[in-house]
């Protein structure tokens, strides 16, 4: 008989995060209200949230300084969309190159030394690089965001792929499965779970990359408005702007999370 | 017909001090059609070497390897094997798993379906072919195993020690298993086990090998299906002597000389 598999439900978030959350904005709240510090320094959470849904969706306060008419929305989709491209591309070619590392030796020592270098690189310091080479233009955000992503991703879809017992493809390859079918339906499949824990730190730190990318020089972007406010001395449209970024990069990562766990649902292990 | 010929088969490897290691050493056998071999040998003899050779996932160092006359070139669906460890892919489920070579092979979805199902039912596992391989015991997994080879319809059936790491009742009836689906396919078999009693019921023919070599080649011809009481006949206990000496457990075996 098959061992018992209980389809219980599973939450997509941790109770226990959104209580640590409500205790932050509970300690927020109390900060703020009892004037711990300036209302500057911390604005109250009340503040933020009219500040959030008075200029989400067009703000003619935003457009004033050049961030367009869309509100923190459009600023939020333009770095969103950033965000997402880098991913994608850097999924196709960091799981590309890492698989192909992990299999053929000869391009484990080509391509190593390079990834790994690209890796140290302290990412920030070559912003300004990127901005003389790529302009203004969300290209330069874009490839700085792949530099970033596309190390991650190799490191784990290679190590995943070096780590798949070697019984799977050779019971692949005796069954008759070809080269394609190997990669496609053993190494991929095999070492999805791994790449996907790549994937989501790549995007965890993607996010406040992006942010400090868009200072320098990007025409819009939740980044922009964070500078164009902090230098207005406008902390609650900071904290608005963050707050929504936050917020987005959480909502993000539990719709990924949930996505990778019903794709990896067969290591789910059983509740008894 | 599957005839497999090993002719003058050697493997070397080197260790990572550069010392060159003779896994299998002139090994030159044939097993008829439809034959059911075990290979039976101590730890590190070139078992699992030799068996890998046949089912061509290494290339031999030397020596011709064929079936039927024709030179094997790598692995096929034609030459099963059956791993020591799971080789059931844990991302599918058992269905697909046992459809799998039938899908390289480009056999469609229906066809295949069916077939696997015919043969999960013939393992006994009819009632979980939607279930994920985490959800089934090492024997049930195993039995997937089987199933799954025999789905693609090979000529020749490679086993690396299958059923060593179970139970005494799983591996007995596991046994009954591989026999009844060997009677009714007739595939030509290469069992790997160290086990002389696994031996023993199965074989047709018992190689044994000894740091590379085979050293002993004997027909077992006491009559199918074997039970408990045939294993004790004296044909039995004398080839089962013979074999525990090769295994180096000559001490285990009474001496016939020695005054009782």
């Amino acid at each position: 008989m098959a061992r018992t598999s209980l389809s219980v439900a599973r939450l997509p978030v941790d109770p226990l995060g959104i209580i640590g959350l409500l205790a932050l904005v509970a300690l927020w709240w109390g900060l703020s209200q009892f004037h711990f510090l300036s209302r500057l320094a911390l604005p109250p959470p009340a503040g933020v949230a009219a500040a959030i849904t008075q200029n989400f969706f067009s703000s003619s306060y935003l457009a004033n300084y050049h961030l367009g008419y869309g509100g923190l929305a459009g600023n939020l989709a333009y770095t969103i969309s950033n965000v997402v491209v880098a991913l994608a591309v850097s999924c196709v070619v960091g799981v590309a190159l890492g698989f192909a590392s992990a299999r053929v030796e000869l391009f484990r020592a080509f391509a190593d030394p390079i990834m790994l270098t690209a890796g140290t690189i302290p990412i920030l310091v070559t912003a300004p690089f990127f901005l003389i080479w790529f302009g203004t233009s969300r290209s330069a955000q874009i490839a700085l965001l792949i530099l970033f992503d596309v190390t991650i991703v190799y490191l784990f879809a290679q190590r995943a792929a070096a780590n798949l017992d070697p019984t799977y493809v050779a019971a692949g390859r005796t069954l008759g499965a070809g080269p394609m079918r190997i990669v496609s339906d053993v190494y991929l499949k095999g070492a999805l779970p791994e790449v996907f824990g790549g994937i989501r730190i790549a995007l965890a730190g993607a996010w406040g990359l992006e942010a400090f990318s868009e200072l320098l020089g990007a025409p819009k972007g939740v980044g922009r408005v964070i500078q164009a406010m902090a230098a207005e001395m406008d902390s609650q449209m900071v904290f608005a702007a963050i707050m929504t970024l936050a917020a987005v990069a959480v909502a993000f990562d539990v719709a990924i999370g949930g996505a990778f766990d019903f794709i990896t649902r067969w290591r789910r292990r059983a509740r008894l | 017909m599957a005839e497999v010929e090993l002719r003058n088969v050697g493997q070397f490897f080197r260790r990572s001090g550069g010392a060159l290691v003779e896994a299998v050493a002139d090994v030159s056998l044939v097993i008829r059609s439809h034959e059911f071999v075990c290979l039976i040998g101590p730890s590190g003899c070139g078992k699992t070497t030799l068996l890998q050779l046949v089912a061509g996932l290494t290339p031999a160092s030397q020596g011709q390897i064929s079936v039927d006359g024709a030179a094997i070139a790598g692995p096929s669906p034609e030459r099963g094997l059956v791993f020591q460890r799971d080789s059931v892919f844990p991302w599918m489920r058992t269905i697909d798993n046992v459809s799998y070579g039938l899908k390289c092979r480009g056999v469609e979805k229906t066809k295949r379906i069916e077939i696997a199902r015919q043969y999960l039912r013939q393992v006994g596992l009819g009632d979980v072919e939607r279930s994920w391989p985490r959800e089934l015991s090492g024997g049930m997994l195993k039995r997937v195993a089987v199933a799954t080879v025999f789905a693609n319809s090979p000529r020749v059936l490679l086993m690396d020690e299958p059923f060593a790491a179970l139970d005494y009742v799983t591996k007995l009836q596991l046994h009954q298993l591989l026999l009844t689906l060997w009677e009714q396919h007739r595939p030509t078999v290469l069992f790997v086990t160290h086990d002389v009693d696994e031996a023993m019921l199965l074989a047709d023919r018992i190689v044994v090998m000894k740091e590379g070599r085979v050293v002993d080649d004997r027909k077992i011809t006491l009559a199918r299906r074997r039970t408990v009481e045939s294993l004790a006949l004296p044909e039995a206990v004398a080839h089962k002597e013979v074999l525990l000496r090769h295994l180096g457990l000559g001490e285990l075996v009474q001496d016939r000389t020695a005054p009782l």
